[in-house]
C-alpha cells in the first residue's frame, strides 16, 4: 500500500501528500494536465518548449533554479505526449522554497524574449543530439506518422520539425500559458518526512490565492481503426538493419492495457524472456530485441523493435517474430512463465515504491488519470489476469491490418 | 484561505544544512575471514546485496577481457545453465548484475526480503564454478560488437571511448581505446584463465535495506565453500600515464550537425587534501545547471542542450574533464568559450554569493547521495575501495567544503584547471 491524503485547494488545485519518514529529503512534484497531444498540428513541439520556458523566471522571480540551488534543492522537467511533470527534490526543512517558486511560476510567467530566443536555440540542439546526430536516432519521427494518421500521437514530443520551434512567437507562449497553466489543471503531490497539517497551510500560503480560470478542455481526434499493413523503409547511414513493428493497442485506463504489459513481459522482461532467449541467444538473428509498450493515455502502441545480426535480412527474421506472437495467440506459454511476469511485476512496485519522487510523481499521474487510489489496485488487477486474457488480446492486436513497421536499411 | 498579502518577491527562511556525520552501519567478520558491512532500514521491503572482489581490467591481459568475464560469469556454471540462471532470477523478482571496473568486478543482486537467501545456491554457483560456455560467449561477443559499432556512431560515444587514451595512453587500462577486432581475440580461455586469477578469498560483502535476520547464516555457509580460499595469483602490474604530446585531437565526421567535445586533464583523487575543494570548483565550473558553463554555453549562447564537468576519481589516477555536443557550425566559438570560463576561475575569486549557490547545490545533492540503504551501501564502497574510513572521510569532505572560500577556489583552479594543460578532443565538424 502506498499511502497518501489528499486536498483540494478552492481554486481547484489539488494537493496529494505522501508522508515518508524514511528519508530526510522532500519532494515537490506537479503535473500539468497538456502535452504533445493537445498541440496544434501547425504549432507541434510547443508544450516540450514551453516547458523549458518555466525556467526562465517568473513574475516576481527573476531565475527559478538559483534560489533552489541554494538551499541544496535539484529539480527537472519531462513533457511527454499526455501531461508535463516539474519535480523538485530537496533537503525537507528547506520545502517551503519550493513551494514559493513553484507557486510563482503558476501565477505568471516573466515572458522574457531572451528566454525564447535562447531556449528556441537549446531545444533546436536538443533535437539534434536526440533525433539527428545519431543512428536510429530519426525511428520515431517516421513510425509516429506512419501507425497514427488522425490522432496528434502523429508526432513526437519534440515537434515535427525544426521550422514549428523556430517559428514560436511570444503571444504563442502566453495563449498556450493561459489555457493550461493555472491551479485547476495541475495535480501537485509532497512526499517526505512532514506533518501534513503544516504541508496544507503552507501549501494554502502560496497557492491559495492563485485565481485564474480553467476552461480548458482537451479536443483530441481519436484515431481510427487501421485496416491496411503499413510498410516504411528508411535508406540511412547505419550500421545494421532495423526492425521496428508497432501495433494498436488499447489506452490506458482500458482493462486489456494491462493485459498488453504481461504480454511485452512475457516476450521481452528480463533475460529469460521469450524474444531474448530464442530470437537473441539461439538463433542470433538480432542483437538487441526488445518489446514494450508506449504506456500513452490514448490508445497508444505495442511495440517490438530489434537490430539485426550482421548478415541478416530482414525476411529472414520476420517470420521468426511472428512465430513467437503465435505461440502467444495460442496460449503456448507454461503456468510457471505467467507467474514468473506476474512475480516481475509485483517486484518492480516494491523496488519503484523506495523511491520517495517515484512515488510522488506516480501518485499526480493516477490522479490525473481519474484516481490515485487507483495506484493501490493495480497489483490486484494484475494478479487476476489469465491465459485466455491474454491469448484474446493477442489475437485482437496482432494482425497485419494492425500493424506499421518501419524498417531501416543501411546505404554502404 | 489566505488572510494576509504575501510577499512574493523575497524568499521564504530557510535551514542551514548539516551533515551529521556518515550513518552507523555494521561492520563484522563472515567465517572470521570475510568484512562485511550492513547498513539495516526496515522501512522498505527489498535488499540489496554486493559481493565485491578486487579484481578489474587493471589486472586483465587483453582489453575487455574483464568485463567480458564479469559478463560471462552468469551464462553457465556446473550446475546451471544460462538459461536457469535468467529463469531463476526472474521468477524471483529479482535483479541480479555483474559489473566491472579497473580495480573491481562485483556482483549485486536486488531482491523483495524473503528471496534473497533462496538465491544465495546460485550465487555460489556463479562465483565458483563458472564454465563460459563457447557457445554462449560468442554470441554474447557479437551482440556486444554490434553494439558498440552503434554507439562509436554517435559522436560522444566515440569520443567518450578515445578521450581518457589522451591522458593515460593506450597502453594504461583507464586508457585503453576498445576496437572492433578486441570483441574478436576473446576465447574461453581468456574467460577461464582470468576467472582463475580472482582473489575471491580478498571479497567484501555489503547488504543493504531489510536484512532477513537468516541471512547472515546462509552467507556464512555460502563463503565456507573451498573456492573462497583462493587468493590472487597475478602480481599486480604497474602502468604509468602516457599523455598525448598533442594537446588538440580532431576526429572528423563528415556529416555530423553536432560535434562532441571533450576537454581535460589529470588531478588528484579522493585521498588527497585539495579533492573536496576541487570537488567544489568544479561545480562551480560545470557542475549543475547553474555552473559556469552551463550559463554561458547553453543559457547565453544557445550553443547546446547541455554542457557539464566532472571528477573521474579512481584509485590510481584521476582527472577532470568537461564533456558537451555543440551545433557543429560554432564548434571553435564553443571552445573559446569553453576556455574563456576555465581560464576566468583562476584570474578573479568568485562572489561569495556564487560560492554559496555552488556550496549549497553540492551540499544538497550530497545529503540526496546519502539517501536510502542502497546509496548508503554504495558510499561505503567508494570509499572502502580507496581504504578510506567513511566515518573520517566524508566528514571531513563536507567540512573543507564548508570551509571554501573565493580565495581558495582561485587556488585550486589555479593549481589544477591550467588552460595550457587541457588535452582537446573534437568529434564531429570543426570548420
Amino acid at each position: 500500500m502506498l499511502q497518501f491524503e489528499k486536498y483540494t485547494l478552492a481554486n481547484g488545485l489539488k494537493l496529494l501528500i505522501n508522508n515518508d519518514k524514511s528519508t530526510p529529503m522532500s519532494v515537490v512534484n506537479i503535473l500539468y494536465g497538456v502535452g504533445a497531444r493537445d498541440e496544434d498540428e501547425n504549432r507541434t513541439g510547443f508544450a516540450h518548449l514551453f516547458e523549458h520556458l518555466m525556467f526562465g523566471g517568473s513574475i516576481n522571480i527573476p531565475e527559478f533554479d538559483t534560489p533552489l540551488e541554494k538551499v541544496g534543492g535539484e529539480n527537472n522537467a519531462f513533457t511527454n505526449n499526455d501531461y508535463t511533470n516539474y519535480y523538485v527534490t530537496l533537503p525537507a526543512q528547506n520545502i517551503e522554497t519550493a513551494l514559493w517558486l513553484e507557486s510563482d511560476r503558476m501565477l505568471s510567467l516573466a515572458f522574457s524574449e531572451k528566454s525564447l530566443e535562447v531556449q528556441r536555440k537549446v531545444v533546436m540542439e536538443e533535437f539534434k543530439q536526440r533525433y539527428l546526430n545519431q543512428p536510429y536516432g530519426d525511428a520515431w519521427l517516421h513510425l509516429r506518422p506512419l501507425a497514427f494518421k488522425v490522432h496528434p500521437y502523429r508526432w513526437a514530443t519534440i515537434g515535427k520539425d525544426l521550422s514549428h520551434i523556430e517559428n514560436a512567437t511570444m503571444n504563442d507562449v502566453k495563449e498556450f500559458y493561459e489555457k493550461w497553466y493555472n491551479p485547476a489543471n495541475a495535480i501537485m503531490t509532497i512526499g517526505g518526512p512532514l506533518d501534513t497539517d503544516k504541508v496544507i497551510q503552507l501549501v494554502e500560503k502560496w497557492f491559495g490565492d492563485i485565481r485564474k480560470p480553467h476552461q480548458a478542455q482537451h479536443s483530441i481526434p481519436q484515431e481510427p481503426v487501421q485496416n491496411e499493413k503499413r510498410v516504411m523503409t528508411l535508406e540511412r547511414d547505419v550500421p545494421f538493419r532495423a526492425l521496428y513493428q508497432a501495433w494498436h493497442m488499447p489506452g490506458r485506463m482500458e482493462a486489456d492495457y494491462k493485459v498488453c504489459d504481461l504480454i511485452s513481459d512475457l516476450l521481452s522482461n528480463g533475460a529469460s524472456s521469450r524474444l531474448y532467449q530464442n530470437l537473441v541467444k539461439d538463433k542470433n538473428y538480432f542483437s538487441s530485441l526488445n518489446g514494450y509498450i508506449s504506456g500513452d493515455f490514448d490508445p497508444g502502441l505495442f511495440i517490438i523493435q530489434g537490430e539485426l545480426s550482421d548478415g541478416f535480412h530482414f525476411d529472414d527474421v520476420k517470420p521468426a517474430i511472428e512465430a513467437e506472437i503465435q505461440q502467444i495467440k495460442d496460449g503456448k506459454f507454461s503456468d510457471r512463465e505467467l507467474e514468473k511476469v506476474k512475480n516481475k511485476i509485483v517486484s518492480t512496485f516494491e523496488f519503484s515504491k523506495i523511491s520517495c519522487l517515484n512515488n510522488a510523481m506516480n501518485l499526480s499521474l493516477y490522479e490525473w488519470m481519474g484516481d490515485a487510489g487507483m495506484i493501490n489496485q493495480e497489483l490486484e488487477k494484475y494478479k487476476a489476469i489469465t491465459r485466455d486474457d491474454i491469448s484474446r488480446v493477442a489475437n485482437k492486436i496482432f494482425c497485419d491490418t494492425n500493424l506499421s513497421e518501419l524498417m531501416y536499411e543501411p546505404t554502404k | 484561505m489566505t488572510t494576509n498579502i504575501i510577499n512574493r518577491s523575497t524568499a521564504p527562511e530557510t535551514g542551514a544544512l548539516h551533515f551529521e556525520g556518515f550513518p552507523a552501519y555494521k561492520q563484522e567478520l563472515i567465517n572470521n575471514h570475510f568484512p562485511c558491512y550492513s547498513v539495516e532500514n526496515f522501512s522498505s521491503n527489498v535488499v540489496r546485496l554486493d559481493i565485491s572482489i578486487p579484481s578489474g581490467s587493471w589486472m586483465q591481459s587483453k582489453p575487455l577481457q574483464s568485463s567480458s568475464m564479469a559478463r560471462m560469469i552468469t551464462e553457465g556454471t556446473k550446475q546451471f545453465n544460462s538459461f536457469q540462471i535468467a529463469e531463476a532470477i526472474d521468477f524471483s523478482g529479482a535483479y541480479l548484475d555483474v559489473s566491472s571496473s579497473p580495480h573491481r568486478t562485483i556482483l549485486s543482486i536486488y531482491a523483495v526480503k524473503d528471496i534473497l537467501v533462496s538465491l544465495l545456491p546460485l550465487v555460489k554457483s556463479i562465483l565458483t564454478e563458472p564454465t563460459f560456455p563457447a557457445d554462449e560467449l560468442k554470441t554474447i561477443l557479437a551482440n556486444n560488437k554490434q553494439e558498440f559499432i552503434i554507439s562509436n556512431k554517435k559522436v560522444m560515444g566515440r569520443a567518450r571511448r578515445f578521450f581518457p587514451s589522451l591522458l593515460y595512453g593506450n597502453r594504461h587500462p583507464y586508457g585503453t581505446v576498445i576496437e572492433e577486432k578486441h570483441f574478436d581475440a576473446l576465447s574461453t580461455e581468456d574467460m577461464q584463465s582470468l576467472f582463475n586469477a580472482l582473489p575471491l578469498s580478498e571479497s567484501s560483502i555489503f547488504l543493504g535495506g531489510n536484512i532477513d535476520e537468516n541471512v547472515m547464516e546462509h552467507l556464512q555457509n555460502l563463503f565456507s565453500d573451498a573456492a573462497f580460499a583462493k587468493s590472487n595469483s597475478n602480481t599486480e602490474q604497474n602502468y604509468n600515464s602516457e599523455p598525448s604530446s598533442e594537446k588538440e585531437h580532431l576526429i572528423t565526421v563528415p556529416d555530423a550537425v553536432q560535434s562532441a567535445l571533450i576537454l581535460g586533464t589529470p588531478v588528484v583523487g579522493r585521498s588527497h587534501p585539495d579533492f573536496p575543494v576541487l570537488m567544489l570548483t568544479n561545480t562551480i565550473l560545470g557542475g549543475f545547471f547553474g555552473s559556469r558553463l552551463m550559463k554561458t554555453i547553453r543559457e547565453e549562447k544557445g550553443y547546446t542542450y547541455g554542457i557539464s564537468s566532472g571528477i573521474t576519481a579512481r584509485a590510481q589516477a584521476s582527472h577532470f574533464s568537461i564533456q558537451t555536443e555543440v551545433m557543429a557550425e560554432v564548434t571553435q566559438q564553443a571552445l573559446d568559450e569553453i576556455f574563456r570560463e576555465i581560464s576566468r576561475l583562476s584570474v578573479a575569486p568568485v562572489e561569495m554569493n556564487e560560492l554559496d549557490i555552488a556550496r549549497n547545490y553540492l551540499f544538497g545533492s550530497f545529503l540526496r547521495n546519502m539517501d536510502g540503504p542502497f546509496a548508503l551501501v554504495e558510499r561505503l564502497q567508494t570509499a572502502l575501495q580507496e581504504n578510506l574510513d567513511p566515518n573520517v572521510y566524508y566528514s571531513s569532505y563536507w567540512d573543507a567544503i564548508a570551509a571554501a572560500t573565493p580565495a581558495d577556489i582561485q587556488h585550486m583552479a589555479q593549481k589544477y584547471l591550467i588552460p595550457e594543460n587541457m588535452h582537446v578532443l573534437i568529434v564531429g565538424n570543426k570548420q
